[in-house]
């Protein structure tokens, strides 16, 4: 998630210059047929009583209901007592919404207004060839409604859930908003942009899901809200983590252990030669995460997996300088990533310091965890761990797991210590 | 008529006094009718009498509240008590209160006489003590730069960096023999200065070694957190030791008394210590280092445990 932004535009975010592509004349039809079924949807913040973020809806029924990102109405969703949702229509009409269900993991909402106008998009198919004409409507940078043009250019790869690639130049306040085929139909939901016109789309396959469940239930809106993205989460988990525990995991040599790498088709690994003339005659180190972390509110992020070594070699210190260095570089160098949290979301740190066995080598391990406060049987996970084994040279690791239930986490780390390797 | 030398040394005074006497009786206390006047609160007014008798000194108690104790080189060496009377040689040292004296025959031998260029400018009078707080001085500078240097020194830091940080805390030590100095000089009209600063020296060898060595048992006796009190309540017993001896060089105050006061500073210290825990440990950090104590060092006293064991003790932080 560090390297796509969400299209959700909070209002503190610098202004930057939207850019639309030429228009041609199919989008001039779509967009006087369709902008008015576009809506800007507002989360407000009920103590200031003006708006906190940004994003798109389009209306799929003429009963009213709006279909969005989860993220555009995440702070509705965890902090009901603090933020409203609102949608402007393009004449600039306000109504509040109300939040009927959503989908965490695709990142989907579907959200009701009182008076909704007399039309609706009809909803297509995302399998669509490479090449393939766009077009997508939303209020970029709270800049007014437009319509922009790119391609499609099929599934996205290393992708834990499916995603649609495009060139769409989008822009944060897009979120939520739709994007359509040639013949008008809905493709898919704008989510996210990598920057100069790459751009991820939410296939509308998930979204006619969501749909079906919705009206199955009579569009009953959802209960406790926090209980419901913890229900998903959990299940989703279920999914995907017994299935990568149980797999087996690809590795790679790194100083003398053996370490996992790639050890699902979703994770990406990167590779930094480093070398710090300070204290180390060289210090290779290697980073793996897992690109498609959940969205869960402003500060919490789920399903985070991130993992990353570095191979120490010092200098001819003496064995008690060693030990300090290795304390120093213990105690600094953590890239924990999910640090950006506040004391509503989470409560402190609990850790725990043991000296474990891993791949005959004694391992300082220290591993912290901290419980979410909204989603109760949710915990953040920090392993950091050494190996202690030689005087000159150490392997230290460093594994980060966000939004994790206590059994998934242990059997998660279980494996990963039993993976670890020294090459004798 | 026996001609004799008294050598007095005052508690933690730096220098020796040198008084002849020429009479057959020296009385010694703290009144004013005494030949020798000694200004020690637990020195009696009228203590002892030194006697020259049949060609020989002797030494006579008076009642005195804390007596006095003998130490000869000819015979034990051990402190005796004096309980009427004793002989006393040339070499013999007596001990009355805080005050040390010792008896030397006029023709008693010294040591020869030594070169000017062999020895160094620190030969004045009183020459033992100022080579004693050089060496002091050297010792603890050493040790320091060492423990900087090859141990502790966190960051990479040139020769003269480590260098000046010792020296610092070098002019550390004398400021704060400076400030007790000070206090003496109010209550004893004596600075003595350099007992205080001879006392800090060792004291900051000794406490060197034990902070690091309480660094490594507090890990291994405590687990996370915990060691934070136990460094308090051993920082507390040092500083009463500490201020225990300082004010022992400056003030009369008794034994019961100097641990009062010396408790209540340490114990004040430490219940601020942790009013400000307290008031602060509640605090929210999202960073998990945070709350990670670790002394990698510990494993060597520490057995590694397994894979399976490990997991377990994890619901202790779930």
């Amino acid at each position: 998630m560090n390297k796509l932004v969400l299209l959700l535009f909070i209002s503190f975010l610098p202004f930057r210059l939207a850019h639309a592509g030429e228009l041609s004349t199919a989008a001039e039809v779509l967009f006087k047929k369709y902008s008015p079924a576009i809506y800007q949807v507002q989360s407000i913040s009920i103590q200031s009583n003006k708006k906190y973020s940004i994003g798109s809806g389009f209306q799929i029924s003429q009963k009213g209901y709006i279909v969005t990102n989860y993220h555009v109405v995440s702070d509705a969703v965890m902090f009901p007592n603090s933020f409203h949702i609102q949608t402007i229509q393009s004449d600039g009409k306000e109504q509040s919404a109300q939040i009927i269900t959503f989908d965490v993991v695709h990142d989907l909402a579907i959200i009701k207004i009182k008076a909704p106008q007399a039309i609706e998009l009809p909803l297509g198919s995302s399998e669509i060839s490479k090449g393939k004409k766009l077009y997508s409507i939303g209020n970029p940078e709270d800049v007014g409604m437009m319509i922009i043009e790119g391609e499609s250019n099929g599934y996205m790869d290393k992708a834990l859930y499916k995603k649609v690639l495009t060139s769409l130049p989008l822009n944060p306040g897009m979120s939520g908003g739709p994007t359509l085929g040639e013949d008008g139909k809905v493709v898919g939901i704008n989510v996210m942009t990598a920057g100069n016109s790459l751009s991820f789309l939410v296939p509308v396959e998930c979204l006619k899901d969501l749909w079906k469940k919705s009206k199955a239930g009579h569009f009953k809106p959802i209960g406790n809200f926090a209980d419901q993205v913890q229900k998903q989460l959990i299940s989703q988990e279920k999914d995907y983590f017994t299935k990568v525990i149980k797999q087996k995991w690809e590795k790679q040599p790194f100083g003398r252990f053996v370490v996992p790498s790639t050890i699902s088709n979703e994770i990406t690994c990167w590779g930094e030669p480093r070398d710090n003339p300070e204290y180390w005659i060289e210090s290779p180190y290697l980073q793996c995460e897992i690109k498609d972390d959940l969205f869960i509110s402003s500060s919490v992020r789920a399903h985070t997996v991130l993992f990353n070594y570095s191979w120490d070699k010092s200098k001819s210190y003496n064995p008690f300088r060693f030990y300090t260095l290795t304390d120093e570089a213990l105690k600094k160098s953590y890239r924990f990533d999910l640090d950006k949290i506040y004391e509503r979301d989470a409560e402190n740190f609990q850790c725990r310091t043991d000296i474990v066995r891993i791949a005959s080598n004694p391992f300082w391990v220290s591993t912290c965890a901290r419980k979410l406060k909204q989603l109760t049987r949710l915990y953040d996970i920090n392993v950091r761990m050494a190996s202690l084994g030689s005087m000159n040279t150490m392997l230290m690791v460093e594994l980060t797991l966000g939004a994790i239930t206590k059994d998934t986490s242990k059997a998660f780390l279980e494996k990963f210590y039993k993976e670890l390797e020294w090459v004798k | 008529m026996g001609k004799i030398v008294l050598e007095i040394e005052e508690f933690a005074k730096t220098y020796s006094e040198y008084k002849t006497f020429d009479q057959d009786c020296i009385r010694i206390g703290r009144g004013f009718d005494n030949d020798l006047i000694i200004n020690d609160p637990f020195v009696g007014a009228s203590h002892l009498s030194l006697k020259f008798t049949e060609g020989a000194w002797g030494c006579e108690n008076n009642r005195s509240l804390n007596g006095t104790f003998i130490s000869s080189p000819h015979g034990s060496a051990a402190k005796v008590k004096v309980d009427a009377a004793c002989p006393v040689h040339s070499g013999d040292t007596l001990f009355l209160g805080k005050t040390t004296i010792h008896v030397w025959d006029i023709n008693h031998p010294v040591a020869p006489e030594q070169a000017l260029e062999a020895s160094s400018s620190l030969t004045f009078d009183g020459r033992k003590t100022t080579l004693n707080l050089f060496y002091n001085l050297g010792v603890f500078g050493f040790v320091y730069f060492l423990y900087l240097s090859q141990w502790y020194w966190k960051s990479h830091s040139t020769f003269v960096e480590t260098l000046a940080t010792t020296c610092m805390v070098l002019f550390c030590l004398v400021i704060w023999s400076a400030f007790w100095a000070l206090i003496t000089r109010f209550t004893k009209r004596q600075h003595r200065f350099l007992g205080h600063l001879l006392f800090s020296f060792q004291w900051a060898v000794i406490s060197l070694a034990i902070s690091f060595v309480l660094k490594y048992i507090f890990f291994f006796i405590c687990n996370d957190g915990f060691d934070y009190v136990a460094s308090l309540v051993a920082f507390g017993l040092f500083s009463v030791f500490v201020l225990n001896n300082h004010l022992n060089i400056a003030t009369n105050l008794s034994s019961v008394k100097r641990n009062m006061v010396s408790g209540t500073i340490a114990i004040s210290i430490i219940l601020l210590s942790v009013l400000g825990y307290y008031a602060t440990h509640n605090e929210f950090s999202p960073k998990p280092h945070h709350y990670v104590r670790l002394a990698p060092v510990a494993k060597k006293f520490i057995p590694a445990i397994p894979i399976k064991e490990e997991i377990k003790r994890l619901n202790s932080i779930f």
